[in-house]
């Protein structure tokens, strides 16, 4: 007598997504990221958070600010 | 008999396509989360609402963990149509917190994982409720699939 085994697709959906999520986000932390600067901008109390976003490099962080202020 | 058959196969195409996107989605978003923890717990450190600044931590293992278990839920069929219930109570709460935020705040931080990273404000909502919209189709219709 024969037994074959039957896979659920959907299980195997699964985990090829999230063996996908695991190669690119070792890929994506590993090499260089986009943006890889957070910046915060608090309010003079220095708790509360005004603003936030990322950025490439300080010179355009500085270029901004000169810009907003 | 093939009228049946062919109507079944038809009332079963929505389940298939909110299952399968559904578990792409959490199951991507869950395991970045996962990995990226330090990363996700930062980014809702950041968010202007206290409950969640403080207790980012918790809240930073608790979602990507309830992601997985809709995941493997929307995989079995036994267990499709409580997790296709939990996928839309999620989706729900998340696309509350995103109108409420982005009524109130500007310049919110990202807590997103992966290819959403790219997606503004506006595009989150409108998958949402894409997403949303399929599950409810889905749980109306109620298919059973063959796995």
């Amino acid at each position: 007598m024969k037994y074959q085994m039957q896979i659920n697709p959907l299980i195997l959906v699964m985990l090829t997504t999230i063996l996908l999520a695991v190669i690119l986000t070792i890929i994506d932390t590993s090499g260089q990221r986009k943006q890889p600067y957070i910046w915060i901008h608090y309010d003079k109390d220095g708790k509360t958070v005004l603003g936030v976003g990322k950025i490439n490099n300080i010179i355009e962080l500085q270029e901004n600010l000169k810009c907003k202020e | 008999m093939d009228k049946i058959s062919a109507l079944s196969r038809k009332k079963e195409v929505p389940t298939y396509v909110a299952t399968i996107l559904l578990i792409i989605i959490f199951g991507y978003t869950a395991t970045n989360k996962l990995i990226s923890h330090d990363r996700f717990q930062f980014q809702l450190q950041l968010i202007p609402v206290s409950f969640i600044a403080r207790n980012a931590f918790f809240i930073s293992l608790v979602i990507p963990l309830i992601e997985l278990v809709l995941t493997i839920a929307l995989c079995l069929n036994r267990y499709r149509l409580p997790g296709l219930f939990g996928a839309t109570t999620l989706l729900g709460l998340f696309q509350i917190y995103l109108v409420a935020l982005m009524v109130n705040y500007k310049n919110l931080p990202c807590t997103c994982a992966g290819i959403s990273l790219e997606l503004s404000w506006i595009d989150h909502i409108i998958l949402n409720t894409l997403l949303i919209s399929l599950s409810i189709l889905a749980i109306r219709k109620n298919a059973k699939l063959k796995f």
